[in-house]
């Protein structure tokens, strides 16, 4: 049905278009292009009982994604073909079949762009509208609807966008009933007055407003079915030193998140940098209190999100560093807060000495330290909202960017880069982590159940890089875990030979070396095998992944165990 | 460009004024009525002029001291005669113990759980007999002794009025429904949230009391010192009701001490406001020929009494 729908509005836009073009742009549909991607992930699994890997009945899942886009001038058009034949473990599981999971219509012309169908769209920071894509996570809340951008004037930037949002997969793109409308306006000053052109100030100003509906379904409770929420922010920069701020409210929300209590939500994100040769500081704080807002206030997990709430961590990529205890952001209340310094040694001059000579070297030195950490809100309860009924079910009240006691997450690392001669480099890196898991749930015992309290890791890594000859190159990763609070020591050997531009082959241990039960002392090893040709990519990997939590930019999702061969392509033409 | 900001501002205040539902009350208020009852809007012109005082004593069938201050709420009901409305509390404590000897005496149970939330909520240290005058605050407390009340009613009795209040309570002997319609009239310009609430209650029912002396002010002077058979127990509290803090499945009317909103924000001289409530399957061991209805309306922000009705309930088959 979709599909019908789907070819029905292309086939109208493209009579339209042809139409205009045979009357006013003679040839303009023989100059236009398509362009595409597809990514294919095909799994196979086998029982694990050791790692509590499963099979699913149909023992193989495949996720295939083929985007095709056509442009023509002012005038784009396109489409996603998603197959989940059967969803890898770990996507929502209800994600099945074959069909369109996005498809769209747009054309813009004279600073007016129209977008019908699929959009994704992002106001300010995101904290009250961000419709975006996470395919590593499953998440899609893909806006299905109208979107108009239009620029009346110079340095004046408006949007609109008002739809439904991608909620599921059922052979065919299923959204959710709750409807989400908004629109943002941004000014450049710079842009927008003329004597403000050249000014070393520059100054952006937006404000947006969000609101989505859903009908009131609840016999014990008035829900509010439209919800508003709005955002006001300024990005200031003078010479190397920006500023950068949003603030978002959002009126009464009862949802499963919040356990339907009817307080108003608040976020502040406050974002500060200095930059300048060989040296770079940046300061960030954010403050969120009761600002989960989805389209259905009846889901959870990753489903329905109409706003984006970022994490103040640094997003690590080193295994035992991203697998083990990532941040997931709290959007029922958090005080974060994160500091970056940057700093490069020149190289070494003939005049320094020891540690100097060392740091500079032939190539200098990048030092980058970072510290982040998120509490808990400093809030009071406002008695049990189920045992009376004549309570305004205001939950709590907390005070605006107040920290708690409690600490959630926190992450201070130190990362050292240093290149030593033109075939050898290195990098070192510290970290030491606390994680509170009974907030952050993604620590688990191999036999499921959940830690409890904090649990404090200290993790070194080295990073060796070493070009053996022209078009090859070696590199190996040491990684060791120490922690006392789940299962104990953790070491991750990598190696990893490309023989450029065409191959690679990696190898990857992560072992539980240190867990108290020598059964569980478990080898993690994972194989990857790739070849890379123009835009093609493929890649086959065969092992063993450990359950997790899987974490982009503070949103996770629960990964399983698995064993057995991973294979995908990437292309794009 | 003015023109585009300013329909851009226009906008932007439209869509936010109509996409926002901001709920002050979370909980599903149970509106059904009782099939019985019927609207009523033609209230017949309230005359009233004066701030009429509510007296919401508590006691139970055991407190010997407690007849004592019924005497004298009696007395100051003669005195006052409609400006003064009397209200016997029941709310579980000591004095509500049933048949303490096990000789078959005070065995009826007079408490009632909006009673006891009442007095929990506004008598953190209850000693008794004591009792609220229009539930204002006096040094620190809600409750006063009965020494108290004759000075604090003289403190409030010219009190110009804010509201006036009527109701129209009608009871269907056949299905055990109560009917209540009210009106509530703003006497002057107001700012703030104010509520309406209706006790039930049940007058003169005969049963044990335990009497004290009164020659010290304890008992009443109509009954024996002692435990007493045929005490004609005044003014007792059967049920509180209002459409809001009803649970699904539980009896219509009953369970909040708070009752409806009739303002959240600001009224003027004359705004008048109607409320039908009802309360179905009555007690039917309730007398519903003594029955009488009070209907008060209060300042949400001090919980105290601004206008207080007290009205016969009229009795159909």
């Amino acid at each position: 049905m979709a599909l019908k729908k789907f070819v029905l509005v292309c086939s109208a836009m493209a009579c339209m278009l042809i139409h205009h073009s045979t009357t006013a742009q003679d040839g303009m549909l023989s100059s236009g292009e398509v362009h595409g991607n597809v990514q294919v992930i095909a799994q196979q699994y086998n029982e694990d009982t050791l790692i509590g890997a499963q099979v699913p009945p149909a023992e193989t899942a495949m996720n295939a994604f083929t985007n095709i886009i056509y442009t023509n001038g002012p005038f784009s058009a396109g489409f996603r073909y998603e197959s989940y034949l059967n969803a890898q473990l770990g996507y929502p599981g209800r994600f099945k079949g074959t069909g369109l999971g996005y498809r769209f219509v747009s054309y813009a012309i004279d600073d007016l762009e129209v977008t019908a169908g699929n959009f994704y769209d992002q106001f300010g920071n995101g904290l009250i509208f961000r419709s975006y894509e996470e395919r590593q996570l499953g998440v899609d809340n893909a806006m299905d609807g109208v979107r108009i951008a239009y620029k009346p004037y110079k340095g004046l930037y408006l949007k609109g966008v008002y739809g439904v949002q991608r909620f599921d997969f059922d052979n065919g793109l299923v959204n959710g009933d709750g409807i989400v409308r908004g629109f943002d306006g941004e000014m450049n000053l710079n842009e927008f007055f003329d004597r403000l052109d050249t000014a070393k100030t520059r100054i952006t100003i937006g404000g947006s407003f969000v609101s989505k509906f859903q009908p009131d379904d609840n016999a014990d409770l008035n829900l509010p079915e439209n919800v508003g929420s709005y955002a006001g922010r300024m990005n200031l920069s003078y010479g190397k030193v920006s500023l950068g701020g949003e603030m978002a409210y959002k009126i009464n929300d009862p949802s499963a998140d919040n356990g339907y209590i009817f307080k108003d939500g608040k976020a502040m994100l406050v974002n500060t940098s200095f930059t300048t040769r060989g040296f770079a500081l940046s300061l960030d704080a954010k403050y969120i209190e009761n600002m989960s807002y989805r389209s259905d206030r009846d889901v959870i997990l990753t489903d329905l999100m109409v706003n984006f709430l970022p994490a103040l961590t640094k997003p690590h990529t080193y295994n035992l560093a991203a697998t083990l205890y990532p941040y997931a952001t709290q959007p029922n209340g958090e005080v974060a807060y994160q500091a970056e310094l940057a700093y490069k040694f020149k190289k070494a001059s003939k005049a320094n000495s020891g540690l100097g000579k060392f740091l500079g070297g032939k190539y200098g030195t990048s030092i980058t330290i970072n510290a982040a950490a998120a509490f808990g809100m400093d809030s009071t309860t406002l008695g049990d909202v189920n045992s009376d009924i004549t309570s305004p079910r205001l939950g709590y009240k907390a005070n605006f960017f107040s920290r708690g006691e409690q600490l959630f997450f926190s992450d201070i690392n130190v990362e050292l880069k240093k290149k030593i001669s033109k075939k050898f480099r290195f990098t070192y890196m510290f970290l030491n982590m606390a994680y509170d898991n009974d907030i952050n749930q993604g620590a688990y015992t191999n036999s499921g159940a959940a830690v409890h309290g904090k649990i404090y890791a200290d993790i070194h890594i080295l990073d060796l890089s070493y070009k053996l000859a022209k078009k090859h190159n070696i590199r190996m990763e040491m990684q060791h875990m120490e922690t006392k609070q789940h299962l104990q020591n953790w070491a991750t050997g990598l190696i990893e030979y490309t023989y450029s531009p065409h191959w690679f082959v990696a190898v990857l241990d992560q072992y539980n070396y240190g867990n108290d039960i020598p059964e569980e002392r478990i080898h993690y090893v994972y194989t990857t095998v790739g070849y890379i040709k123009n835009a093609h990519r493929f890649t086959v990997g065969y092992g063993k992944q450990r359950a997790g939590l899987f974490c982009v930019g503070g949103v996770c999702r629960t990964v399983p165990a698995s064993n057995g061969f991973t294979f995908s392509i990437t292309s794009s033409f | 460009m003015k023109r585009i900001l300013f329909g851009l501002a226009a906008l932007t205040l439209i869509v936010a004024a109509t996409s926002c539902d901001k709920v002050k009350q979370p909980n599903v208020a149970v509106a059904d009525i009782c099939e019985v009852c019927d609207t009523i809007t033609d209230f017949p012109t309230n005359t009233n002029t004066k701030r009429n005082i509510i007296l919401e004593e508590f006691t139970g069938h055991l407190c010997a001291n407690c007849p004592g201050g019924t005497y004298l709420a009696q007395q100051m009901d003669s005195t006052y005669g409609e400006q003064f409305v009397i209200v016997a509390m029941h709310p579980e404590s000591s004095f509500t113990v049933l048949d303490p000897d096990g000789d078959g005496k005070y065995t009826t149970n007079w408490v009632i759980e909006e009673a006891s939330e009442i007095l929990t909520f506004f008598v953190p240290s209850p000693a008794y007999p004591s009792g609220m005058i229009s539930r204002k605050e006096i040094a620190g407390n809600y409750s006063i002794s009965k020494n108290q009340w004759p000075a604090e009613v003289m403190a409030i009795e010219n009190d110009a009025p804010l509201f006036n209040i009527q109701s129209i309570a009608k009871f269907y002997e056949s299905q055990r429904a109560l009917c209540v319609n009210t009106e509530v009239e703003a006497l002057t310009a107001v700012n703030g949230t104010y509520k309406v609430i209706h006790y039930l209650v049940e007058d003169s029912i005969v049963d044990w009391q335990k009497n004290g002396n009164p020659v010290l002010g304890q008992g009443h002077w109509h009954y024996p010192i002692g435990s007493v058979a045929d005490y004609a127990h005044r003014h007792v509290l059967r049920d509180v009701f209002g459409h809001v803090g009803v649970n699904e499945g539980e009896p219509l009317g009953s369970g909040s001490i708070w009752g409806d909103e009739i303002i959240n924000g600001s009224a003027a001289t004359g705004d008048k406001f109607h409320l039908l409530t009802s309360l179905c399957d009555v007690n039917d061991s309730w007398d519903e020929h003594h029955f009488y209805i009070v209907s008060f309306v209060y300042d949400d922000a001090t919980k105290e009494i601004l206008q207080v009705y007290e009205g016969h309930v009229e009795v159909e088959n």
